[in-house]
């Protein structure tokens, strides 16, 4: 027990001998373990809160959707539901699209949106209920009345306030009285549209009767949630409602849908695992980093008392015991990174929590700690730097005991570069090749070090590569919505109108506007064998129209019927320029009625918008749709002097007006998007500039040490300190020139995969383009290289400083 | 106190060194007096602990003396700046250490450039020239680790040679060596002494001191003796240790 403390002090002086770089590596453990156990503590709370959250707001099982366009009467949905005893719960619901005006003194805010008519009796809405999470909730007394719920992301996008009221379409007024949250909007992401929407897009959850009242279609419904009863498969009761509406309604197109179909409910947990394997890559490359520090500190250590070692051995210790002292050390880094890093962790989670809960609003959050995950983290931040340190100790203790005393010119070590280095002839006078030889001398260290290093800038490229991939993506974007028309405007009307009608006038004619077309756009899907993709199918006049998009590959359709779609839907699909898709459309039955129809059409031509969801097909090929000389959107360019926000006002009086926005409002919006996660992004630069910084301050401190007696011969021979200090930046800029270049590659590796698998996963909408931004690339040169070339400023001037060089110059070893 | 003359190129003058060790006050040179004239081939003699490193570092202002003055050419040493020190260095001394302390990053060749390089010598003879001198011509483009001790301290005796400087330092230059390697050493630094140059030499092998022009023996930090050999000067070839 003696031996054992004296084995422990002994280990523990030697730790306070090194502190400052056993403190290095220990908050480089830390950053490796914090990272994985912070990260992966928001998924497991993500996970348990989504699943609560569906719980408790009721998510439905089924929902039957009605074409865009047709309605039916109050009641009619629920009787051709087959067998009430397969259903536990169902609601009819009236959702029509609208334009809101929720404009604040400061600030015109004018958005599409929807109203959303839920049954409030008995404490409805049972399925897919609205929590309110400012304000109060809807009841009885609210039936009929001009009061709603806000959707919560909208209010706080806006900032707006728990009560008030907005404008929509046609002029009414409507009353909120709090913010409300419901599964569907747990991530705004509208038909036809992109997640994250908030900024864009305004949901009104309001009772059934005043829906019905404010679209002026009362007693009409367009949609129905259900809960199936336990012990039914709800696949099996999709189909017989399917078959039930076929034989009752011919002529209406409907669409029935699992919760699994619904893009939020798919987003909320696709993201968590997307995110978590996201979060893995980075923890892993981190503590890759952290583990080659590590290990590169414990060799040095080692090395350090080789001569103790093997004068022990002389003494006839046992190599077991010998071992002790080293691995004790190792232990004691291990537990010193494991405690820093369940700190880190802690705070990593605590930064998460609050941006988890800022973008993505569930009603009630679980966020317990996660002491298995901590417990992992633990595990393998003590495990893995502990091994590292355990190997290079089992080596030196290996050797006869001689050579482990031995010294000077007899020292049995490698002591200097390999042969093929000789070849190599550096210019410049030896202050210039030192550093260059010194970086070779060691390879084993270089290697250790630049792997470090390397890991850091590769973490480093990944986040910032993910940025200006998004970013070029949404430039590329921008400019094929506006398709040569800058200043282009949307106006969306509220249903299919004659081109030559009192509804399309009012836009055309209007002060605001200086040109406008009639268009036509509406939802569809593309599909091709299983694959089915989303699709807004708008007709464009591809010759003469204020928006022309722009065709990369094929062509417009000629005169024969086609369609020009996304590259990202020809790589989904698994189709090219000349192949055939089938696209599932609706086809206009009557004034309220659609039904749904599968053509099979040729792929003409590629577009470039990243977007996969827009498919475009000529203007005169509307008849297809039974659509010929109808529009249900207007392209406007406004007048000159005109704002967008001066349009909307103008329009917004007319009732069939229910949206009009920027062509590149989606730009806009990705971009307010990508605002909120750079934020967390560049957390996570500060995270490996640090990482890089302290192991290049590390190996700068290590090369010192043990070049002390080279650094007091130049001293001796009248070398300026400055010129040792930079000789040392010099060997420290190599090594995160290399590890810049590695780190690069690998980041680029990860950036492939991450936009290739992770992303597309995530956002299957987006075509996402990959790029490193010059200025990325100049971010990580300058962490990469210039910091730790720098880093060394740290510590050599004052280790060199303090250096008695007398005493170095004789010490033998 | 008088200036040196044109003759003496190291002028040590009632210095002393002490070091404050905890509470104790160590005297490793007490009053010493030393003057070192150009083509002087100089042994500094003492057992361990004598305060002969201590005498070197002072010359080679590596250290600072506590009292006295010390004059190596035209540079007083115990008064000069940091900057002056570090240019009297590069100028002036030159180092041959006991364990060599060549870098072994660099080639034996590279190594004796260094000391042109650190010296700023812009003409005279090459790196190469000087290896030949030493007899390491034909191992010029080797790595340290691939040479000798005996050729290890060769490479060191040419960096020192190589810097021009005229006054050289060597501190115990054969405790690391065998006889016959030793003597080699010795015949090279004695070669060194000639006019405008002289060469101090410290070491506890009183063999050594046998082929010097003078003897300064040292002992508890103070000169016992300064003079001739004793036994008059022999030749390296008489040495036997």
């Amino acid at each position: 027990m003696n031996s054992l403390r004296l084995w422990l002090r002994w280990s523990w002086r030697d730790l306070r001998h090194h502190w400052v770089r056993v403190a290095a590596i220990a908050l480089i453990i830390a950053l490796g373990t914090g990272a994985y156990a912070g990260l992966s503590s928001s998924a497991a709370w993500r996970l348990a809160s989504a699943d609560h959250n569906y719980e408790l707001l009721g998510m439905y099982d089924l929902r039957v959707r009605l074409s865009t366009g047709s309605f039916l009467e109050e009641g009619d949905l629920l009787a051709l539901l087959p067998g009430s005893a397969a259903i536990e719960t169902a609601e009819e619901r009236l959702i029509v699209p609208i334009q809101v005006d929720a404009s604040t003194p400061n600030e015109t805010i004018l958005v599409r949106g929807v109203v959303m008519g839920l049954d409030v009796t008995d404490d409805g809405p049972h399925l897919n209920r609205v929590f309110a999470a400012e304000g109060r909730t809807l009841n009885n007394r609210d039936a009929g009345r001009p009061t709603a719920l806000l959707e919560r992301n909208f209010a706080t996008f806006y900032d707006l306030p728990a009560t008030g009221s907005v404008r929509i379409s046609g002029g009414r007024t409507v009353d909120f009285v709090g913010h409300g949250i419901t599964p569907e909007y747990f991530f705004v992401q509208p038909e036809g549209g992109l997640f994250f929407s908030q900024a864009n897009y305004a949901a009104l959850f309001t009772s059934l009767d005043t829906a019905q009242e404010l679209a002026g279609m009362p007693d009409r419904v367009n949609d129905l949630v259900l809960a199936v009863a336990p012990g039914t498969e709800p696949a099996a009761l999709a189909a017989a409602i399917e078959g039930s509406f076929a034989a009752s309604m011919p002529d209406i197109g409907v669409t029935i849908m699992t919760a699994q179909d619904d893009l939020t409910y798919t987003l909320v947990y696709e993201d968590i695992d997307n995110d978590q394997a996201f979060f893995n890559m980075l923890a892993f490359v981190i503590f890759a980093g952290a583990v080659a520090a590590a290990f590169n500190l414990t060799t040095r250590l080692v090395e350090h008392a080789r001569r103790e070692f093997g004068i022990a051995m002389a003494l006839g210790v046992p190599r077991r015991r010998i071992i002790l002292r080293p691995l004790l050390v190792g232990a004691q880094i291990a537990l010193l990174g494991v405690v820093f890093g369940l700190g880190m962790g802690w705070l990593i989670a605590a930064a998460m929590r609050n941006v988890l809960q800022e973008v993505l609003p569930f009603a009630e959050w679980l966020t317990p700690f996660q002491a298995g995950l901590f417990a992992q983290a633990a595990l393998a931040g003590f495990v893995v730097p502990f091994i590292a340190a355990a190997i290079p100790a089992w080596r030196a203790v290996r050797v006869n005991p001689v050579d482990a005393i031995r010294t000077g010119h007899l020292a049995a070590r490698s002591g200097g570069p390999s042969p093929v280095v000789r070849q190599v002839r550096l210019p410049g006078n030896t202050f210039t090749k030192m550093p260059f030889r010194n970086f070779v001398r060691a390879p084993r260290r270089t290697v250790l070090t630049i792997l470090g290093i390397g890991a850091a800038v590769a973490v480093l490229v990944l986040i910032l590569g993910a940025i200006d991939s998004f970013i070029v993506t949404v430039d590329r974007g921008e400019a094929a919505a506006t398709g040569g028309a800058a200043d282009r405007i949307i106006v969306d009307l509220d249903q299919v109108y004659p081109t030559i009608s009192p509804p399309i006038e009012r836009v055309t004619t209007a002060g605001s506007v200086a040109d406008a077309r009639p268009s036509l756009r509406v939802g569809g899907l593309l599909v091709n064998g299983d694959t089915t993709i989303d699709a807004i199918i708008e007709f464009v006049d591809f010759e003469g129209g204020l928006f022309r998009p722009g065709v990369t590959a094929g062509a417009a359709p000629g005169d024969q019927v086609g369609v020009v779609i996304a590259q990202k839907a020809a790589e989904d699909l698994g189709v090219s320029v000349g192949d055939t898709v089938r696209l599932r459309h609706p086809v206009r039955e009557g004034p309220l009625a659609f039904s749904l129809q599968e053509t099979e059409y040729e792929v003409t031509g590629i577009h470039d918008h990243p977007f996969r969801f827009y498919v475009y097909m000529a203007a005169e090929n509307a008849g297809e749709m039974g659509l010929s000389g109808l529009a249900n959107s207007i392209d406007v360019i406004p007048a000159p002097g005109v704002e967008v926000g001066d349009v909307q006002r103008e329009l917004f009086e007319s009732s069939t007006v229910v949206s009009v926005q920027r062509a590149d409002a989606s730009a806009i919006l990705i971009r307010d998007v990508l605002d909120t996660f750079i934020g967390v992004f560049q957390l996570f630069e500060g995270v490996v500039l640090l990482l890089a910084v302290l192991i290049a301050f590390n190996s700068a401190g290590l090369g010192v040490e043990e070049r002390r007696r080279e650094y007091a011969t130049m001293f001796a021979y009248g070398v300026p300190r400055w010129k040792a200090v930079r000789m040392i930046m010099i060997e420290s800029t190599l090594i995160g020139v290399l590890a810049t270049a590695l780190g690069g590659a690998g980041g680029m590796g990860l950036l492939v995969w991450f936009v290739r698998s992770l992303a597309s996963q995530s956002m299957p909408q987006i075509g996402l383009d990959i790029l490193l931004s010059p200025s990325s690339v100049v971010i990580a040169i300058a962490i990469g290289v210039v910091a730790v070339g720098l880093a060394p400023l740290l510590t050599a001037p004052r280790r060199l400083g303090r250096m008695d060089v007398p005493s170095t110059l004789r010490v033998m070893e | 106190m008088t200036a040196p003359d044109h003759r003496d190129l190291i002028v040590l003058e009632s210095v002393s060194r002490k070091y404050e060790l905890g509470a104790t006050t160590v005297t490793a040179l007490d009053d010493v007096n030393l003057h070192v004239d150009e083509g002087e081939f100089v042994v500094v003699l003492g057992p361990s602990g004598s305060g002969k490193t201590t005498l070197i570092n002072l010359i080679g202002a590596l250290d600072t003396a506590t009292n006295g003055r010390i004059h190596v050419g035209e540079v007083d040493v115990t008064t000069a700046g940091r900057k002056e020190l570090f240019a009297y260095r590069r100028h002036l001394v030159s180092f041959i250490f006991q364990s060599f302390n060549i870098f072994p990053g660099l080639t034996a060749r590279e190594n004796v450039q260094f000391g042109i390089d650190a010296a700023e010598r812009g003409a005279g003879p090459s790196a190469q020239d000087v290896l030949d001198q030493v007899g390491l011509g034909d191992r010029a483009e080797h790595f340290p680790h691939e040479l000798s001790g005996g050729e290890q301290q060769r490479v060191a005796i040419a960096r020192a040679l190589a810097t021009g400087n005229p006054i050289l330092l060597a501190d115990e230059p054969t405790g690391e060596l065998d006889f016959k390697t030793g003597v080699q050493i010795l015949e090279l630094l004695q070669a060194q002494a000639g006019p405008d140059k002289a060469v101090v030499v410290v070491t506890h092998n009183r063999e050594i001191s046998r082929i010097a022009d003078r003897v300064v023996e040292l002992s508890s930090g103070r000169i016992e003796r300064d003079g001739p050999p004793r036994g008059g000067r022999a030749d390296v070839s008489d040495l036997h240790w």
